[in-house]
């Protein structure tokens, strides 16, 4: 038995026998939780030498499986990465039981799961490209459901997606030439090139980011996160391996000043754009920029140990995404259009679902005492070092969050439109449990990160060249 | 015998040119298969058959995937649009295939390996072409054969590099899913159970 069979076989197997339960949501939703929060438990807990003992029987596993002359790889080195990505997966899984989504989800987001993980053990890992292609297809129906208009977004994130594929695969037919070739050679300018446009094409980069306000405003908020939460973490991590395998790429002059350049764009554009926007749930569509962006910069910072704060970031990141669409969702679920103007005066009828709301932004955000602030507030301090003008800018950027919260709020606190006590909506128990527990895990990872977040930088044991631990 | 080549290219010029002025599904979908045939001529001058013919029975499946679902779907209109759109689309494709063929030399002098001059021109008209189909429609189905022809032109790139099964059979993969996209996209509204 081997590692690639349990975490990406099995997953799979699980996936195809959901599709035939998805008539069944709450079985579905049963069985597809407890497996992903199992595999992540058992990639959490398997030792190193990946054996351990079963009652009597001792189970040794590989670490490859050999597939038409090539292979896939789970090291113990990437377990980590497969523990987070089952936890999202779980998640998401477990909060869609009190959301009303496509009876797709389940089996989809499992299998994208493990094709994810898949794109990363792929050896020659340059084919993860296509792995990625075909988790951007298997997002369609979800992004899309029957019954609905297709958007303009749905259609630009695949032209995008699909892009980003040539010259990703392409750089390999670079790559050849250039690991004979000098450091001044225009073969890797040519190269360099090529992948930076491939992923940021992937990461939704300014310019090319203007599907993912579209789809965050139309599609179902559960769907949109859990797509923009899984496929840019994945895609970074894809993005690390790059930077670790090719000494040409990461000894580049200037380097480290073009990533600081990109994030800061995308962190200042995204900030301004969310100080005007109107819609709520066009709004996390540019957090999500936002976020990206401050993972990029996080590893242009990677001289002052940016690395281990890009690792320790996916989790408070997780659980503010979580937060933030479960109770995007249920609004979305009640009044259909999330423009401000719709949601005037939400905090008297949904108290629970406006809090839960606020809270995730302000997590996101980087506000004191939730989850994000203890990493965002290393990032802050150590932009200044660099560049005190792009510290300035990250600064503007970084508000344009905060003034969207306060904005939102202006509209949430204002009366809405006079309802009688017998119209007046109650918010089911169950929510208020879930949305409450929620608020109390981000505060709980806010005030103790040192207990939680210190383990996520072992994902960056994979990458034995690129990370400097100051 | 490259000189023969050249038809299968200029094949594809105009295949690509009709489908971007012209939105009738049925003739689209008709060119689109002979473009797979132009890209499995060009493709066997660079490798074996049997990795070749893999694309052009990909092609043919997709093109047949995307008719069906047109045929299925009830209220599929062809294009009306007037004569200046035409005109635009026409003037466009006709700039973009003369910069194609411009910068043919160029580009070659960039690879580092030497491409048949046909197999180069048709691949940049595949992408340029592609591309531009891309930009000029939100439309389901041009959209498809505006990503379809952008993969086949760098696929038949590709090809030249790395000869690979596992690679041939994930392009096939996502070449497959596209189509199966692009005909969940076309017939969703006309499916009865709600998701």
């Amino acid at each position: 038995m081997s590692t690639p069979l349990i975490f990406i076989f099995l997953p799979l197997f699980i996936a195809l026998i959901l599709v035939f339960l998805r008539r069944k949501p709450k079985l579905s939703n049963i069985i597809g939780a407890v497996s992903a929060f199992l595999f992540a438990l058992v990639a959490h807990f398997l030792p190193e030498d990946l054996s351990f003992n079963l009652g009597s029987l001792s189970i040794e596993l590989t670490q490859s499986f050999n597939f038409l002359g090539r292979s896939l790889d789970i090291s113990h080195a990437n377990l980590v990465f497969v523990s987070l990505a089952f936890i999202i997966c779980g998640l998401w899984m477990l909060g869609s039981a009190w959301l009303d989504i496509s009876i797709w989800f389940r089996p989809i987001s499992l299998a994208v799961t493990a094709l994810l993980i898949a794109a990363l053990g792929v050896n020659p890992f340059l084919y993860a490209a296509l792995l990625i292609e075909l988790v951007v297809l298997l997002f369609i129906p979800l992004l899309s459901p029957k019954g609905e208009e297709t958007n303009t977004g749905v259609m630009r994130f695949l032209i995008f997606q699909t892009m980003a594929l040539p010259p990703i695969l392409l750089t390999g037919w670079m790559l050849s030439g250039i690991e004979t070739a000098p450091s001044n050679s225009p073969l890797i300018l040519r190269a360099a090139i090529l992948v930076f446009l491939g992923f940021a094409l992937w990461l939704a980069f300014i310019p090319f980011h203007t599907w993912l306000p579209i789809i965050s405003e139309n599609s179902h908020p559960w769907v949109v996160s859990f797509i923009l939460l899984i496929m840019p973490t994945t895609i970074m991590i894809f993005l690390l391996t790059f930077f670790d395998r090719y000494a040409w790429l990461r000894n580049l002059p200037l380097f480290y000043e073009i990533l600081r350049f990109l994030s800061t764009i995308m962190i200042l554009v995204g900030g301004l754009l969310l100080t005007i926007e109107k819609n709520l749930g066009r709004a996390f569509g540019y957090a999500v920029i936002v976020e990206t962006g401050f993972s990029i910069l996080a590893m242009s910072l990677n001289p002052q140990g940016g690395l281990a704060w890009f690792s320790m970031l996916l989790l408070p990141r997780t659980l503010g995404y979580w937060l933030w669409s479960f109770s995007l969702s249920l609004i979305k679920q009640r009044f259909k259009e999330l423009s401000f103007t719709n949601v005037t005066g939400l905090f008297h009828d949904f108290p629970f679902a406006s809090s839960g709301l606020i809270v995730g932004q302000l997590s996101i955000a980087g506000l004191p005492l939730f989850a994000s602030f203890p990493v965002k507030r290393l990032i802050w301090f150590n932009i200044g070092s660099p560049d005190l003008v792009n510290a300035l800018l990250i600064f503007i950027g970084s508000s344009g969050l905060f003034v969207f919260v306060i904005n939102s709020l202006i509209h949430f606190l204002k009366q809405g439109n006079e309802t009688t006590s017998t119209e007046k909506p109650i918010e089911p128990m169950s929510h208020k449990i879930i949305i409450t527990t929620s608020i109390l895990l981000l505060v709980l990872f806010g005030i103790l990160p040192q207990i939680i977040l210190p383990h996520w930088t072992k994902l960056l044991l994979v990458f034995e060249r690129f990370p400097i631990l100051p | 015998m490259e000189d023969l080549a050249f038809i299968p290219s200029v094949l594809i010029l105009l295949t690509m040119s009709v489908n971007l002025v012209l939105h009738r599904w049925r003739i689209n979908l008709t060119l689109l298969a002979m473009q797979y045939l132009a890209v499995f001529i060009l493709a066997s001058l660079e490798a074996p058959l049997s990795l070749t013919f893999i694309k052009f029975l990909v092609g043919i499946v997709v093109s047949a995937t995307l008719y069906i679902s047109c045929s299925e779907k009830k209220q599929l209109a062809d294009e009306q649009a007037p004569l200046i759109k035409y005109i635009y689309r026409g003037l466009v494709s006709l700039f973009l295939l003369s910069s194609s063929i411009a910068i043919l030399n160029g580009l070659q002098a960039m690879l580092p390996i030497r491409i048949p001059e046909p197999v180069l021109l048709g691949s940049i008209a595949l992408i340029a072409l592609g591309l531009l189909q891309l930009g000029m429609t939100n439309a389901p189905l041009q959209v498809l054969i505006g990503i379809l022809s952008f993969l086949s032109g760098f696929e038949l790139l590709y090809i030249s590099l790395e000869r690979s099964v596992l690679l041939e059979g994930l392009l096939a993969g996502v070449n497959l899913a596209l189509a199966l996209t692009g005909a969940y996209l076309l017939l969703k509204d006309e499916a009865e159970e709600a998701a």
